[in-house]
């Protein structure tokens, strides 16, 4: 079990899915498409979606039209289903709170391991925590 | 993290849900930054409203959260697409044209300005010193913390837009005086002359540092183009957003920090960071300049240098609107125009399209716009002083 920080608007959330963990920092323009699939192809998971995944990543970098691009893929339903951040960034973290996608930060390096990528993971928001949990 | 009553009947919804998802926004920002609290703020500045750059995606999210709220405060708005008084039809179809016009009439309904620049503080949105503010636009944030001494943090344009609704702003990073300390000093073993070798050399040290706030001491005090050039070339290459600089930083503003690190920054380095944007002069077939958006000093300093002569390439100098009926009622628009040189509102040469238009390599003044030029356009680009581009590029 794992424990990272998360903030009260995700308090009482509960996220059951397949982790996605991209190890280096990820723009949501330009490395991902309308589609949510990679296309950056320096990523290791290119040609992946990121729909539906619990995305580990170690933080967010470039534009903050990043925020909109979560928004966007969120009311198509092609966002993850939650973020894991090793670092805060207010790009990924606003883009999560306009799309409600639940978002936690400061998860233990451990986590950002490309092993990961396919386990199924649940995770528990908390008014300021997030519990991670391996159940595979 | 502490809100108030009033501030929490917004965030339970009890103002519509687009004042609720707004303070979600700054609420979400002050816990994951621990903010104490949220700071009432003077005005706010929108970036990433130029439909090139944020597309359907922020349109419906600007159309979705202004819906029903209006502005709190005094709120300016970064360059657009295109110049909305004259679209150039290389740079702008129906469908940016439509687009863009529905992106500025709602934020105009909001009760923004008709400001379309990224020189807020040279059009009349010039907080005081020790104001807070939320501000978008790398080089207007970094102008404001460094010269004027107002507060902001790099605002991305959501947490920007929220800011304006609710007219607050988490209180954290720059709008703490303890947080507003250099970390470097550095060391100038060169004289920049002109305001391109500001705009470098702000660029160099933000390639240097990457971060935190440089302490700089130049030999003589720039002036406001100087110091505009040093700021947007500092925030352009780094998430710097401010530098101590000395005799111009208002004191009061910031902490005194002794036990500096140095950093010297001599020739050599300048011209590392030059590398990039060395184009060979006989490719340029395109020079832009105004970026950031030009001062009436400039405009006039550029006729200044190019008396009696015409534009052997294409020039485009980019201002607000502002600024330019300034220069218009002084007849040096029409003045440039004869020789040439088109002068653009509302836009510049980063936010606009220039894909569309057939350029293969640009000559600037401005190491921001080298590098977003390079960057987002793909383009090979020279980076010269604007006496330099009057000397080659005019006959």
């Amino acid at each position: 079990m794992w424990r990272a920080k998360s903030i009260s608007l995700f308090n009482g959330r509960y996220v059951k899915g397949r982790l996605l963990v991209l190890e280096k920092p990820i723009s949501f323009f330009g490395d991902i498409d309308y589609s949510g699939k990679i296309i950056n192809r320096e990523l290791k998971y290119f040609n992946e979606s990121v729909a539906k995944r619990i995305l580990v990543i170690p933080h967010g970098r470039g534009s903050t039209v990043s925020s909109y691009i979560i928004y966007s893929l969120a009311k198509r339903n092609l966002a993850p289903s939650a973020i894991l951040s090793l670092y805060p960034d207010t790009i990924v973290l606003v883009g999560c709170v306009i799309s409600n996608i639940p978002y936690a930060y400061e998860i233990p390096r451990a986590l950002l391991n490309h092993e990961y990528t396919n386990k199924i993971f649940e995770i528990k928001f908390t008014r300021n925590k997030a519990i991670i949990r391996e159940i595979s | 993290m502490y809100l108030t009553r009033e501030e929490e009947k917004i965030l339970a919804g009890e103002y519509g849900p687009e004042a609720e998802l707004a303070m979600k926004i700054l609420v979400s920002i002050g816990e994951v930054f621990n903010a104490e609290r949220l700071v009432p703020i003077a005005s706010a500045h929108l970036s990433g409203i130029s439909y090139d750059n944020i597309r359907d995606e922020g349109l419906q999210f600007i159309k979705m959260i202004t819906k029903n709220s209006h502005f709190k405060v005094n709120t300016t708005v970064n360059p657009v697409a295109f110049d909305m008084t004259s679209p150039d039809p290389r740079l702008c179809d129906q469908k940016m044209l439509e687009k863009q016009s529905e992106i500025v009439s709602i934020l105009l309904k909001a009760g923004a300005g008709e400001s379309f620049t990224c020189t807020p503080y040279l059009i009349g949105n010039s907080p005081a010193s020790g104001c807070h503010v939320a501000w978008g636009e790398s080089s207007a944030v970094t102008f404001l913390n460094s010269v004027l001494g107002a507060k902001s943090n790099r605002e991305g344009g959501p947490s920007a837009l929220a800011a304006a609704i609710i007219g607050k702003t988490p209180l954290y990073g720059l709008h703490l005086i303890e947080e507003r300390k250099a970390s470097v000093r550095i060391t100038l073993e060169i004289v920049p002359r002109e305001t391109s070798h500001y705009s470098l050399l702000g660029y160099t040290v933000g390639v240097l540092l990457r971060k935190g706030i440089p302490y700089v001491e130049f030999s003589k005090t720039p002036c406001l183009s100087e110091l505009k050039a040093f700021c947007a070339g500092l925030a352009a290459a780094s998430n710097i957003s401010m530098s101590i600089i000395k005799g111009v930083t208002p004191p009061g503003t910031y902490r005194e920090n002794p036990l500096m690190e140095r950093v010297h920054i001599e020739e050599n380095d300048l011209e590392n960071a030059l590398q990039k944007f060395s184009e060979s002069e006989r490719n340029i077939d395109f020079v832009f300049l105004g970026c950031p958006h030009y001062s009436l000093d400039e405009i006039m300093y550029l006729a200044e240098l190019t008396e009696g002569r015409k534009a052997l390439v294409e020039v485009m100098v980019s201002t607000s609107r502002y600024i330019y009926r300034k220069a218009l009622k002084l007849g040096i628009i029409d003045i440039l125009e004869k020789r040439g040189v088109k002068i653009i509102r509302d836009t510049c040469a980063i936010v606009a399209p220039l894909k569309r238009m057939d350029i293969r390599s640009v000559a600037t003044d401005s190491a921001k716009a080298a590098h977003y030029l390079r960057l987002k356009h793909g383009m090979r680009v020279r980076l010269m002083s604007v006496r330099e581009i009057a000397t080659e590029f005019f006959r």
